[in-house]
C-alpha cells in the first residue's frame, strides 16, 4: 500500500482550473523578472552608493598627511608643537606711554626753528639734537620693549614657526609627518574626532593595547550629530564614556559630502583603540 | 527556476553588503591625567596634629602629582570643607566634586595614639560614585613623612594596578665641592644621603636588583675600578681593577652577572663578569668603542652603546655577545641606552641636528623613535623607573644640572631637585 502510495501521482490539492494556473505563472514569472532587474540594477548599476562604498574601502587606511617642510631621513624626530597664539605684545603696548615725552622738545623746536638763522654760528642747530633724542628715545623704548617682552616665548616661538614640518603636498588638518596621501571625508572625520579623544592616563599598558570599542553615529548634512551609541563596548566603562564623549565634543563634524549624505545620516561605525588598532 | 532565485538572492545580497556601514578608525588617544581632589585631612580640634597633618597631604599632593597619572585639583576650589563630609560612601557628596572637576575624590582623617600617627585614607571614584581604596596606617612620628610616600604609592596602584615609585629612591652622581660622589635621594629630592665616601672622582652608579648595592666607577686608587656600595652601611669593597677602564658596571636582572665595559687589551669593548668581579668573558671585539651596557628585564639581551659604524649608535645583543645588531640610524651622537622595565622600550641620549642633546625613546619591537625632550636646553643621562612609567633625566634648562622626571610621551615634566649639579640618575628597582 505504501509503495503504491509513491507511485501514484499526486492529485491536485485544490481545485485550480488550468486558466488560473497559467495567471499563477505569469506572476510568479513576472515577479522573478522584475526581481532580477533590480538585482542587475544593484550589482551592475554605476550608482552613487557604489562609489561611495568603493571610496569607503581607501578610505578606511587613509592617514592625513601634514602640510610642511619635509624632514631628512636621517634627523631624529621632532615633536609637533602647537603654534603660538597670536597675541597682544606687552611691548608694543607698553611703550606708547612713553611716547609723549619726547614731543615737548618738538614744539619747541617749531619756536627754536628761527633761531638758527639770527644766530647761527653760537648755537648749535638743535634740530639734529631733538633728531638724537627723538632717536634715543625711540630707542630707550625698544629696549624697554625688549626688556618686556619674555625672550622664552620669543624663542619658542620662533622654534615653533620652524615646526612646520610634513609634505609639501599634506593637509592642513593632516596630523602625520608622512603616510597615504588620500584625502577623504572619513580621514578628516576621524582626525577631526581624534582631536577630542581623551583617556585617563591610569589606563594600564596592557588596557592600552587592548581596549576597543565601536561608536555609531548618525551624521546631519552640516555636521550635526544626530545619534551617538557604542554597539560594541570595551568591557571598560571609563573607556567607552571617552569614547562617546569625543564624538559629542567634536561637534560639530565635518559636513559630508552632497553625495555621500544620506549615507552618513544613516549612520557610520567608528572604531576607536587608545593607540593602533592594528 | 531554481537558478533563477538563486541570481535573485545573490543580487540581493551583494546590494546588502554593498550598504553595510563602513568602519572608521579614530586611533592615538590623548591621555590626560586624571582629575583627582586631595581634601586636607579631618582631625579632631584642639589635637595639635594641624601642621603635621597639613604637611602629610601637601607631599602626598606632590608625590601623586610627580607620578604623572593625576591631575591635583587646588583644593582652593573645593565646596566642601573636610568637617563637611564624613567617610561613608553615601555620604559623600559626589554631585559638589563633580562640579570642580574631579573624577576621583581622595580624603584622610587623622589621630595620634602616643609617639604614634594613625591615618585612615578614603579614596573614591565620582563618577560611578563607588569606593576605589581604604587602608589604614599607623607610623611613628620619626616615619610620618616617609609614610606619604607610602600611601602615594598605594592610592597609585589603587587606580592604575601597577606598583608606585614614589617609595623608590633615586641615586646620582653630585658634584660636592670640586669632587663628584654617589647619592641617594627621595623621589621628591628630599633626604639627599652621600654615600660614596674621599676626595676622589666617582661616577656611572647602578642598583644591584635587590636595591641594597650599588655598582659604580671610582678614581680613588688613580684608576677608574669598578666598586660595589652597600647602601645601609656605606661600605664599598673594589670588584675590578684590570688596567684601564673599568666603567659602567651593571648587574643583571637575576644578579648573579655584570655587564661592564673594560679596555684592558687596548681596545674599549663590553665585557662580562661574575657578580664578584671574577671571570671577565668578552662580548664585543669590533672596531670602535663599545660601552654603556644595559640589561634588557629578562635578561636575555644586552643593549649597549657603539661607535663601530663611525658615530655612537645603540646596538643590541644576545647576553653571550652573538647577535649584534644595530638599532638606531638617525641621530649623530646616541648613548646611555637604558632599557625598560617592561622590556618593551629603550631610552637614550641623543644629539640633534641643532647640537642638543635630548632624550629619546625606542620602542624595541618596531624600532619606531619618539621624542621626550624638546627645545629645553640639554637633556641627557635618562633612567626609567622601576614601573616603567617614568624616566628620570638631567637637564640644564634652569642654569644647574637638575634631576627632572616626566612621562613616557614627554608630558608632566618636574623637576626634583633644586639648583644642584648632578649626573647619570638610577632608580631604585622594586626589592625582588
Amino acid at each position: 500500500m505504501e509503495l503504491t502510495a509513491f507511485t501514484t501521482p499526486p492529485t491536485p490539492v485544490t481545485g485550480q482550473t488550468p486558466k488560473r494556473r497559467k495567471t499563477t505563472s505569469w506572476a510568479i514569472a513576472f515577479s522573478a523578472g522584475i526581481h532580477l532587474v533590480i538585482g542587475a540594477f544593484f550589482v551592475f548599476g554605476d550608482f552613487q552608493f557604489n562609489k561611495a562604498i568603493d571610496l569607503d574601502k581607501n578610505i578606511v587606511q587613509t592617514r592625513l598627511v601634514k602640510l610642511g617642510k619635509e624632514r631628512k631621513k636621517e634627523w631624529l624626530p621632532r615633536k609637533s608643537q602647537p603654534k603660538p597664539k597670536p597675541k597682544a605684545n606687552p611691548a608694543a603696548v607698553k611703550p606708547k606711554p612713553a611716547k609723549p615725552k619726547p614731543t615737548p622738545p618738538q614744539k619747541t623746536v617749531a619756536k627754536a626753528k628761527p633761531k638758527p638763522k639770527t644766530t647761527p654760528a653760537k648755537k648749535p642747530d638743535p634740530a639734529p639734537s631733538v633728531d638724537r633724542q627723538q632717536q634715543m628715545s625711540d630707542a630707550l623704548s625698544k629696549l624697554q620693549a625688549a626688556q618686556a617682552t619674555d625672550l622664552n616665548q620669543l624663542i619658542q616661538d620662533k622654534m615653533a614657526a620652524e615646526e612646520d614640518e610634513g609634505q609639501a603636498n599634506g593637509s592642513v588638518l593632516g596630523t602625520e609627518v608622512s603616510g597615504e596621501m588620500e584625502a577623504s571625508y572619513n580621514g578628516l572625520l576621524s582626525a577631526h574626532i581624534r582631536g577630542a579623544f581623551e583617556l585617563p592616563t591610569v589606563l594600564t599598558d596592557a588596557e592600552r593595547m587592548r581596549l576597543r570599542a565601536h561608536l555609531a553615529i548618525r551624521i546631519g548634512p552640516n555636521g550635526e550629530l544626530l545619534a551617538a551609541k557604542v554597539t560594541q563596548s570595551s568591557g571598560n566603562a571609563a573607556f567607552d564614556n571617552s569614547v562617546l564623549a569625543a564624538a559629542q565634543k567634536s561637534v560639530p563634524l565635518p559636513s559630508p559630502p552632497l553625495v555621500l549624505r544620506a549615507l552618513y545620516r544613516k549612520g557610520v561605525t567608528l572604531e576607536f583603540c587608545p593607540i593602533r588598532c592594528e | 527556476m531554481k537558478r533563477i532565485i538563486t541570481l535573485i538572492c545573490f543580487g540581493l545580497l551583494l546590494s546588502t553588503t554593498a550598504f553595510a556601514n563602513p568602519l572608521i578608525r579614530v586611533e592615538g588617544a590623548s591621555f590626560k591625567p586624571l582629575p583627582i581632589a586631595v581634601t586636607d585631612a579631618q582631625i579632631s580640634k584642639n589635637s595639635g596634629l594641624k601642621k603635621t597633618a597639613n604637611e602629610l597631604v601637601e607631599r602626598i599632593r606632590q608625590d601623586l602629582d610627580f607620578t604623572g597619572v593625576f591631575q591635583i585639583l587646588d583644593p582652593k576650589g573645593f565646596l566642601i570643607t573636610p568637617d563637611q563630609e564624613s567617610f561613608g560612601v553615601k555620604d559623600i557628596q559626589y554631585e559638589s566634586w563633580r562640579n570642580v572637576g574631579a573624577d576621583a575624590l581622595l580624603k584622610f582623617s587623622m589621630s595620634r595614639q602616643g609617639d604614634v600617627y594613625v591615618v585612615d585614607v578614603y579614596a573614591y571614584d565620582v563618577g560611578t560614585q563607588k569606593s576605589r581604596f581604604k587602608r589604614n596606617y599607623k607610623a611613628p612620628s620619626k616615619m610620618i613623612f616617609k609614610l606619604a610616600h607610602l600611601i602615594s604609592d598605594d592610592v597609585f596602584e589603587a587606580f592604575t594596578g601597577e606598583k608606585g615609585v614614589m617609595s623608590q629612591p633615586i641615586a646620582a652622581i653630585k658634584r660636592v665641592g670640586k669632587t663628584k660622589h654617589v647619592v641617594q635621594m627621595d623621589v621628591d629630592g628630599q633626604k639627599i644621603k652621600q654615600l660614596s665616601k674621599g676626595g676622589r672622582l666617582n661616577l656611572l652608579p647602578s642598583y644591584a636588583p635587590n636595591a641594597k648595592k650599588i655598582l659604580y666607577t671610582s678614581y680613588r686608587y688613580d684608576n677608574p675600578d669598578l666598586f660595589e656600595l652597600d647602601v645601609a652601611t656605606r661600605k664599598y669593597k673594589r670588584l675590578s681593577a684590570r688596567p684601564g677602564l673599568n666603567t659602567g658596571g651593571v648587574f643583571s636582572p637575576d644578579g648573579s652577572q655584570i655587564a661592564v665595559t673594560l679596555s684592558m687589551k687596548g681596545n674599549t669593548d663590553i665585557y662580562l663578569l661574575s657578580a664578584d668581579g671574577k671571570d671577565a668573558k668578552r662580548l664585543t671585539d669590533a672596531w670602535g668603542i663599545d660601552t654603556s651596557p644595559s640589561w634588557s628585564p629578562d635578561g636575555s639581551k644586552i643593549a649597549f652603546v657603539s661607535s663601530r659604524s663611525g658615530n655612537p649608535h645603540i646596538f643590541v645583543m644576545d647576553k653571550d655577545g652573538s647577535n649584534q645588531k644595530r638599532l638606531t640610524f638617525k641621530g649623530k651622537y646616541n648613548q646611555t641606552p637604558r632599557w625598560s622595565p617592561r622590556g618593551t622600550h629603550i631610552v637614550f641620549s641623543a644629539r640633534d641636528e641643532r647640537n642638543k642633546y635630548d632624550i629619546f625613546l625606542m620602542d624595541v619591537r618596531s624600532s619606531v623613535i619618539t621624542r621626550i625632550t624638546q627645545d629645553q636646553s640639554n637633556n641627557e643621562d635618562p633612567a626609567f623607573a622601576a614601573n616603567g612609567r617614568l624616566v628620570v633625566f638631567t637637564s640644564t634648562r634652569d642654569g644647574a644640572r637638575d634631576l627632572y622626571l616626566s612621562n613616557l610621551d614627554g608630558s608632566h615634566q618636574r623637576r626634583i631637585t633644586q639648583g644642584g649639579f648632578y649626573w647619570t640618575p638610577t632608580w631604585a628597582p622594586f626589592q625582588q
